[in-house]
């Protein structure tokens, strides 16, 4: 009897300490110096949020580029991956039916990549820059925007933020 | 392989044994009763913590009273937990006004985040509120990982001891391995995960509309804190449900490389501080050489049969890798992840395991089938380990015709049956967990996958339960009512029914008194030795899994460069 005394007290002794006043620490700091990082990355255009930089999003026109196909379409709460082996026949044929660059035709881990390789979104371009009725200095400004914009390359391969991509693409007027 | 990839596999490895010995001394310092400098703050906490629970920090416990006071709080947690679980609906922090856990689910998540396993049958994002994930599931990482580092010290006091039965004081071990271990470290973890974008807040979920005009919803939560101690704690639960692949909790290269050396820091850190306590450093170390080597062969082999697909496969080959994986982790990142997580009982994971290459698939099904001793769990991992050596030179002695001893005590039939129950009896509740899983209605209809592959998930699942990692192969319905049930059960075994045989094993050792070497003492920090001990473990494990793995990844290796699909 006395050990689950001990047991209770302890329990409720850890529970304030590791689970209110550790993360309520961290919330603290998070709150004072990456406000936007903590709650989710929201991205803005004209004030309005358009997105999280840090999930990807149902895209269906050619207007814009596309993330990576999602198991889940893209569905937040909860994402999902496909889950499926090497030996699935439905994961073989899809591969088979994409001729793109890899990263194209497999789905993400998450469900919600919210990036893609230079390659895809180079080869991507051409698609949006015919949609846009884009001259080819436009398109090379896309691509020099995709040049810069590149992270990754140290310890990670290279990617590229499809959202941002796109709002820079929009920022670059139709028809010219 | 490209100049990136070169870059973490070299860096690495190198980061963790120059940080292992840092990380070793301080566990060793704290569990020695030292506050570290910088921490001295902390020491009224503890202090008063004493006084509230009201035990004495210095009364030394028997193996038995070690091991009641260890049952007896996390059975208390457990219960607490489920019932926190079920009545979520009630409780503050709830934006999102989620219902209560079902009692089946609750318990199994309860059972497992208490044993250090966090095997999830459920998203986080739709199932558990705020309150649930940080007071509830996110205390359990940190209890559940302190006990691992508890029953570490007990079992070294228990080797060092000589005459005297004490094994220190289950109180003391947990707070101090909770307050100056698990909490500073998960702190400064968590710090650089929220600057690189891991979410922390308390607001509901975000709506927004998207570029093209869609509603699309931003789960959030109080994740970083979490997801730090989750991979301190190698525990391994994820916030969200596709773990440490959402990009919510791993967005960057940097938060995906820190968290890699998070999973390996203490795991490694508990090995050395092993040695240190027992005095016998270079043995320690002869320990981290076998489960670095096996380590890095797993690696090696995995990325092998990931980067190199059969070629009946065709165009789609180059495809295929990056199925179930992230742009900004990559493959190899990712293989080394998958390798590293199951090697080290986190459970973690940053890509589908189910999605992995048929060969690097079995290889972390074999990394827990080794019995999560490969590194293993923070604390399991070296007590898993220990049983292991015990076998080892009890089979060296064998060979000499001499009692064999272990860091200077001598080793006798009780030692050696809890050794062969510890280490033989997670060996028998995966295959019943597989054969029930196959034999059972209920069982059958959890399998999500088909072929050969479909051995590879079940056998995955009951490694995974049994020894405490908690990673799956996403195509099984882990919510399945057999799986939650039957999986508590083998939670619970797969954690306890090793605990007390460590515990009464270093109660017996304790016992004992120290024996001068002679020329038949098994030197136990030669290559000899790590030779032996990493053949013991391969051959513990072939003997028990051969059949269950030559028809489960190997079989599907095979007939996917024949070409076959299910």
């Amino acid at each position: 009897m006395r050990t689950l005394a001990h047991s209770l007290k302890a329990w409720l002794a850890f529970t304030l300490i590791a689970g209110l006043a550790f993360p309520l620490a961290v919330w603290l700091f998070g709150a004072l110096f990456y406000p936007q990082k903590a709650n989710g990355s929201l991205v803005l255009r004209d004030g309005q949020a358009v997105g999280s930089r840090l999930l990807a999003q149902k895209t269906t026109g050619d207007r814009y580029v596309h993330p990576r196909p999602s198991a889940g379409d893209y569905a937040t709460t909860p994402s999902a991956a496909s889950n499926a082996g090497w030996t699935d026949k439905a994961l073989r044929q899809r591969l088979a039916s994409l001729p793109h660059t890899p990263e194209d035709a497999s789905q993400s881990a998450s469900g919600l990549d919210p990036d893609i390789t230079p390659e895809s979104a180079a080869w991507q371009l051409q698609k949006v820059a015919k949609a846009r009725g884009w001259s080819e200095t436009s398109r090379k400004k896309a691509e020099e925007w995709i040049a810069s914009n590149t992270q990754g390359g140290i310890i990670s391969p290279p990617y590229v933020n499809v959202l941002q991509l796109n709002l820079a693409i929009d920022l670059i007027p139709d028809g010219k | 392989m490209n100049s990136y990839d070169i870059t973490l596999l070299i860096l690495l490895p190198t980061l963790l044994i120059a940080c292992t010995p840092f990380a070793g001394s301080w566990l060793v310092r704290v569990l020695e009763g030292e506050i570290p400098s910088g921490l001295r703050w902390l020491g009224k906490i503890e202090r008063s913590l004493y006084r509230l629970i009201g035990v004495a920090p210095e009364a030394e416990m028997t193996w038995k009273e070690y091991a009641v006071a260890l049952l007896c709080f996390n059975a208390v947690g457990c219960g607490l937990l489920a019932v926190m679980l079920m009545c979520q609906s009630v409780l503050p922090l709830n934006p999102q006004g989620l219902a209560g856990l079902t009692p089946a689910l609750a318990i199994n998540t309860a059972v497992s985040f208490t044993t250090n396993t966090n095997w999830q049958a459920y998203s986080g994002e739709n199932t558990l509120s705020y309150f649930s994930q940080m007071l509830g599931l996110g205390v359990q990482n940190f209890l559940s990982a302190a006990t691992g580092i508890a029953v570490l010290a007990a079992l070294a006091r228990g080797l060092r001891n000589a005459g005297a039965e004490a094994l220190g004081n289950f109180w003391a071990d947990l707070t101090q391995a909770t307050l100056y271990v698990l909490i500073p470290l998960s702190f400064v973890l968590a710090l650089v995960l929220v600057s690189q974008g891991v979410v922390m807040s308390f607001d509901g979920y975000a709506h927004v509309r998207t570029l093209e005009g869609a509603p699309q919803v931003i789960p959030l939560g109080p994740a970083a804190s979490q997801v730090a101690i989750k991979q301190i704690g190698t525990n391994g639960g994820g916030f969200f449900g596709v773990n440490s692949a959402h990009p919510f909790e791993n967005p960057t290269p940097l938060s995906h490389f820190l968290q890699l050396f998070a999973i390996l820091l203490l795991p490694a850190a508990c090995v050395d501080a092993f040695g240190r306590m027992t005095k016998a450093h270079k043995h320690a170390w002869a320990l981290l050489l076998v489960m670095g080597c096996l380590l890095a062969t797993a690696v090696g082999l995995s990325l092998y049969a990931e980067t190199h697909p059969p070629a009946a496969m065709g165009e789609i080959a180059r495809a295929l890798p990056m199925e179930g994986k992230e742009t900004r982790h990559g493959v190899v990142a990712s293989v080394v992840w998958a390798q590293a997580t199951t090697a080290a009982s986190s459970g973690s994971t940053n890509a589908a395991h189910g999605s992995l290459s048929p060969l690097s698939g079995g290889l972390a099904t074999l990394n827990m089938l080794l019995g999560e001793i490969v590194f293993g769990g923070v604390g399991s991992g070296l007590y898993g380990m220990v049983m292991m050596v015990v076998l080892t030179v009890f089979l060296a002695g064998l060979m000499v015709g001499r009692t064999p001893e272990y860091l200077g005590k001598k080793i006798e039939s009780r030692e050696v049956c809890l050794a062969a129950v510890a280490v033989l009896l997670p060996c028998g509740l995966v295959l019943a967990g597989c054969v029930a899983s196959f034999c059972t209605a209920a069982g059958g209809a959890a399998i999500g996958s088909h072929g050969p592959h479909a051995v590879t998930e079940v056998l995955y699942a009951w490694a995974s339960l049994v020894n405490n990692n908690g990673s799956a192969i996403g195509s099984l319905d882990a919510g399945a009512p057999f799986y939650l049930w039957a999986g508590s059960f083998a939670m619970i075994a797969g954690r306890f029914l090793v605990i007390v045989p460590v515990l009464m094993f270093a109660g017996g050792m304790a016992g004992k008194r120290h024996a001068a070497a002679s020329s038949g003492t098994f030197p136990t920090d030669g290559a000899l030795f790590s030779a032996l001990l990493a053949g013991m473990i391969l051959i513990i494990a072939a003997l028990t899994y051969f059949p269950a793995l030559t028809i489960g990844p190997v079989l599907e290796h095979l007939l996917a460069a024949a070409g076959r699909t299910f």
